[in-house]
């Protein structure tokens, strides 16, 4: 079995339209990925997809994770296989607390009968929000709602690092962000970096990649990657755009 | 009215049948009424009374037990079961002492009759179940009996309970409510079953808010869903009065509860909140009135129902804007989530405004799960059964944390719980 | 901002209020009854079974009880005894003003009518008491295969089109006041647009009431074909008499696959007139149906333009606005029905009462059960001018199923003592501050109605918040 999550020749259409064309990427474990490429590419598309979004559907190709068929799989029982998604908009759910959801969310995960102590996940919690410079009196506020853009990005997070899953997709985390957000979100990413864990962090700017230095990054154009390299491929974008990749 | 009456027994008895009179000489509710407007048809039809036998002694123990695990530590708790007593847990002598009065109504029409004499049956209700009450008050209307005088700020919640139990029966809770000038009461009066058996429950609620009063008032449904339910409340609320009034609405197979407010005083203000989540067969009708009759009052009214399958919500409510109460700020909120192809919502929000210094508006929503919030919640491995349990009570919760009764969230997030359980199942 | 409480209006309706003695050719007499029925028919030499709708729906007229549970206490003072149901000068319309008798002539040219026709309407058909005095129709229209007739007419030359859905939008026992139009039902527009033929001007009709005591019953039938486009406006005016005068009309419009139709209404009636009028569109897959109704005049208007949205993603809007002076009820609102999946409507309703006026919103939004996708949106916004001015909103939303979204809004509010002030510390007078303010409440869908009337509109608005203050 093969520890990593891989995806191949996926399209992937909305309605009528198709998206992603024949899109292949293999994350292996340990290992962080960079999807880059202008708005209305499909990278967005493509977290969405492999998350199991109902609006999508998969025309064609393959998603594997850790050798299964993620494609067949419900969204709750991808999320229970390891992998999260980080919304580019969380969602605001009125009157369920946040320390309710994540319980929730874990409990999910558990065996029929299964339980675990409510002290312990309280400690875990309040220890993660710290990190993550949260404020603890959040556990009790409704989920995303009226958060700010940096607080909901810093909840998705939160989230993530309590779920500890194996593959993570980021899709824009970085949008709506200040430096010191950036820099707050990016440590909780970091935190879980480690050869149990995967990520494909999705972003327009080169900025984020500062913080988490990715191993490898790809560029997209059209529903398909056109070019592949290392980290320097993101400040080589930074300097000549978009435009000057795909021509290249 | 009371002076010089000697036998208050006769008194109370000639009130009753002039009652009696007013119902046989009342026109039956009509559909043609608006009031009635989408009402199910069951709900128009007047039962045989049948009041049922005292229970037996393992019955009343048993309800008192059930009580017990309602609320933790109300001030004082009164619990009846087909409409007689079960048990009586009484005020703190601290209470008692400073004048305050909360007793089964047939007590305090024995030991304070002077007091229950005037207010009794006074409300006026209007919203169609007009017949129903008439029929309550000729009936055997047993309840509580709660009166505060002047300047007393009571700390603690007060509970009354009504169970049903015997097969068929009807059963007339009544509560009514004198707190006078100055004063601060918090009155939760729950509905349960203590066996799955069909029965009529006919309940008058009167309350009378003197200056400055002040009442957290909240009504707990919680019926087998055999049984049929029929409600008036009315409140006339003083100058600078304040009324918090929720609903929760879990059982019942027809429940129609009818709230009335009269803001009489200046300044008085009154929130209206309710909760409702009818499935399988079950409709809630709620019919709401906010009176402005006087100038700087205000009002502001928030139900939401949850709708499962084979569930119904009638919601109609009025603001009524009196050319004398300029200066009223009023509001009127029905939101409703359907949750089933077979879920079923209406709403009939309505104004009527006679004076032009005023902030009113209303609105209404009916909208499914968001298909979005589902699939984040689906995305952090939550199945989607349980997501959409637990997108319905947050939906539901937003209404309790705006009560701001705080002791109630507890029980009633557990009753809410209860009920979700057994309604999402095979939707 | 002072604001009497009783402003006595002098209202400037002088535009139409004027009358002339007419000698009529054709009077049914005063009141109601099978004979007046028979000597309608006999008049327009109907069919045999257009005589025994109108017999029918006379039956239906009586049965029916006034709707007191809910309607307006004043339409128990409408007198159907004293009521004169039928003056004409005879059934055949002129095609040209010139042929036109002269002091029904004389009526339209002080009305302005003949003017517009010239600047921008494709075809116009002016009604006098029960009958067309005029009709006309631009040319090429009728080579295209349009049709634009009176309602006799058109049952007679072409019952094929129009028979089959006569009286099928607004079925006779809709409500009492449709059984009553059925029954003795004279001129109106019958009009058909053949399949693709989109007409780029509008079509208009002007309604005149000349009589005293008099009830006009004008019936409108409007079919689009699939593909096709029509805008109908209607205007109207009376001479404001000491006795009440009844007008109650039924419009039928059916929008077949893809067409779509836009009826606009300015109701300028006489403060003496009863407006009890029964509209309805039907709307086939992908048409859209919308009506734009302005309600200015009248003593009492209840009106409630709906749309039966019968086919899949069809469209119903309204939007109207409702100006209620003292002495006026204006009980207007909307009725959207969705039969169908994914069918949208919306409505806007805007409405002002001045003194002791009162406008009232009734609407109904109702979703059968078992469909999917369905949007509605309502909003009411109504702006209160006086102390003791009124206002009421009664929306019923009925709706089953977990697939659509309904919303519901209503707002009342006062003018902005504030705002007027700004404008008068900047030399605006007081009326005209007021008139500003009013018109800005309304501005936005006063400027959806045609250039012409959206001018008429804020004429009238102005004149009607004269005297408003003191």
């Amino acid at each position: 079995m093969k520890a990593s999550l891989e995806i191949k020749d996926l399209s992937v259409s909305i309605g009528e339209r198709p998206i992603l064309k024949d899109f292949s990427l293999t994350i292996n474990k340990g290992e962080i990925h960079a999807l880059m490429g202008p708005n209305g590419t499909g990278k967005s598309t493509l977290a969405k997809a492999l998350a199991g979004h109902p609006d999508y559907t998969v025309t064609g190709g393959q998603a594997l994770m850790d050798g299964q068929d993620l494609l067949a799989l419900s969204p709750e029982q991808r999320a229970r296989w390891g992998l999260f998604m980080a919304f580019q908009y969380p969602l605001e759910i009125e009157g369920v607390s946040i320390a309710n959801f994540i319980r929730a969310a874990l409990q999910a995960r558990l065996k029929e009968g299964e339980d675990f102590s409510a002290g312990d996940y309280y400690k875990e919690l309040y220890a993660k929000m710290d990190a993550l410079k949260m404020d603890r009196a959040f556990t009790a506020r409704a989920l995303n709602v009226g958060f700010s853009g940096g607080e909901k990005k810093r909840c998705e997070v939160l989230q993530m690092m309590m779920l500890k899953p194996a593959y993570a997709l980021l899709d824009e985390t970085d949008s709506g962000l200040d430096i010191d957000a950036l820099r707050i979100v990016a440590e909780g990413v970091n935190a879980l970096r480690g050869p149990d864990f995967g990520a494909l962090v999705i972003t327009h700017y080169q900025r984020l990649l500062d913080y988490i230095v990715p191993d490898f990054v790809h560029v997209m154009a059209d529903g398909r990657i056109v070019k592949s390299g290392g980290k320097e491929l993101a400040l080589e974008l930074e300097k000549h755009g978009y435009e000057g990749i795909a021509q290249a | 009215m009371s002076e010089g009456v000697d036998n208050w027994g006769q008194w109370f008895e000639g009130l009753r049948l002039r009652e009696l009179k007013a119902f046989e000489k009342a026109k039956l509710p009509d559909k043609d009424d608006p009031r009635w407007r989408w009402a199910d048809a069951a709900a128009l039809e007047i039962p045989q009374m049948t009041p049922a036998p005292i229970p037996a002694i393992e019955t009343l123990v048993l309800a008192k037990q059930h009580a017990a695990e309602l609320f933790e530590n109300p001030l004082a708790q009164i619990v009846f079961v087909d409409g007689h007593l079960a048990a009586f847990s009484a005020l703190p002598e601290k209470w008692v002492k400073k004048g305050v009065h909360f007793l089964p109504l047939s007590q305090a029409k024995q030991e304070i009759p002077a007091l229950v004499a005037p207010m009794l049956f006074q409300s006026i209700h209007s919203l169609g179940g007009d017949p129903f009450v008439r029929w309550h008050r000729a009936g055997n209307a047993e309840g509580v009996f709660l009166h505060v005088p002047k300047g007393v700020a009571l700390d603690g919640l007060l509970s009354v309970v009504h169970f049903t139990h015997a097969q068929n029966a009807t059963l007339c809770p009544h509560a009514l409510c004198l707190l006078e000038e100055n004063t601060q009461a918090s009155l939760v009066q729950s509905l349960h079953s203590l066996s799955p058996s069909p029965a009529f429950v006919c309940e008058e609620t009167e309350i009378f808010l003197g200056k400055n009063a002040a009442l957290n008032h909240s009504g707990i449904q919680n019926l087998d869903t055999l049984v049929r339910c029929q409600r008036a409340q009315a409140a006339v609320l003083g100058e600078g009065a304040r009324l918090r009034d929720f609903s929760t609405q879990l059982g019942a197979k027809l429940d129609r509860r009818e709230c009335n407010v009269q803001l009489a005083g200046a300044r008085a203000d009154a929130r209206l909140f309710s909760v409702g989540v009818p499935c399988k067969g079950q409709c809630f009708d709620q019919r709401t009135y906010q009176g402005h009759l006087a100038p700087d009052t205000s009002s502001d009214l928030f139900y939401k129902n949850g709708v499962l399958a084979q569930g119904r919500s009638v919601f109609s409510g009025m603001i009524d804007v009196k050319p004398k109460a300029q200066g009223t700020a009023a509001y009127q909120s029905n939101r409703n989530l359907l949750m089933s192809d077979s879920a079923q919502a209406v709403s009939m929000p309505g104004l009527e405004i006679g004076a032009n210094d005023v902030k009113c508006s209303h609105g209404a929503t009916d909208a499914p799960i968001d298909p979005e919030q589902l699939f984040y919640l689906r995305q952090r491995g939550i199945g989607e059964q349980q997501a959409r349990a637990l997108l319905l009570e947050g939906f539901l919760t937003e209404v309790i944390e705006r009560t701001e009764m705080g002791e109630l969230k507890a029980p009633l997030q557990k009753l809410l719980a209860q009920k979700l359980e057994g309604c999402l199942d095979g939707r | 901002m002072q604001t009497p409480d009783d402003s006595a209006l002098n209202l400037d309706r002088e535009k139409g209020n004027f009358s002339y003695d007419v000698d009529y050719a054709y009077d049914a007499g005063v009141g109601l009854s099978e004979k007046t029925i028979d000597y309608i028919s006999e008049v327009k030499k109907e069919a045999q079974w257009i005589r025994k709708f109108r017999h029918d729906a006379l039956k239906i007229f009586n049965e029916k009880p006034l709707p007191l549970n809910w309607a307006p206490k004043d339409i128990q003072n409408v007198e159907f005894d004293k009521i004169r149901y039928y003056l004409s000068q005879g059934q055949m319309p002129s095609r040209d003003w010139e042929d036109v008798p002269d002091k029904i002539k004389e009526t339209f040219e002080r009305l302005g009518v003949p003017e517009q026709e010239r600047k921008f309407l494709a075809g116009v058909e002016a009604q006098f008491d029960s009958e067309s005095a005029y009709s006309r129709m631009k040319e090429e229209l009728a080579k295209q295969g349009v049709i634009f007739m009176g309602s006799t007419e058109a049952l007679r030359e072409h019952p094929e089109i129009f028979r089959p859905w006569f009286g099928k939008v607004i079925p006779v026992d809709d409500n009492k006041f449709s059984a009553l139009n059925s029954a003795v039902f004279s001129g109106g527009s019958f009009i058909y647009v053949p399949k693709g033929v989109k007409v780029k001007q509008p079509l208009q009709a002007y309604f005149r009431i000349n009589a005293e005591s008099f009830g006009q019953f004008e019936r409108t039938l409007i079919i689009a074909d699939e593909g096709a486009e029509v805008t109908y406006m209607e205007g109207c005016t009376a001479p404001r008499f000491e006795t009440s005068t009844l007008h109650s009309a039924v419009v039928e419009l059916v929008a077949l696959k893809g067409a779509k139709i836009q009826y606009i209404t300015v109701q300028n009636w006489s403060n003496n007139v009863f407006n009890l009028v029964t509209k309805r569109g039907w709307a086939e897959e992908d048409a859209q149906v919308r009506w734009i109704d302005c309600n200015i005049g009248s003593r009492l208007t209840m009106k409630y333009p709906a749309v039966v949205l019968n086919g899949k993603r069809a469209r119903g809007e309204v939007t109207s606005i409702a100006l209620a002076n003292t002495g006026q009820v204006q009980d207007t609102g909307a009725k959207m029905i969705h039969l169908a999946d994914e069918t949208t409507s919306n409505v806007v309703s805007k409405s002002i009462s001045v003194g002791t006026g009162r406008a009232t919103y009734r609407g109904l939004t109702h979703m059968k059960p078992g469909l999917k996708g369905c949007k509605s949106n309502v909003v009411c916004d109504a702006l209160l001018i006086n102390t003791n001015s009124r206002t009421d909103t009664y929306p019923a939303i009925n709706i089953t199923g977990d697939k659509h979204f309904v919303q519901h809004e209503a707002s009342v509010s006062k003018v902005n003592a504030e705002q007027i002030f700004y404008m008068r510390q900047r030399g605006i007078g007081e009326k005209e501050a007021l008139s500003l303010s009013v018109n800005g409440f309304i501005n936005e869908l006063a400027r959806q109605f045609p250039m012409e009337y959206s001018v008429e509109l804020k004429r009238l608005i102005e004149m009607e918040m004269e005297g408003s203050v003191g």
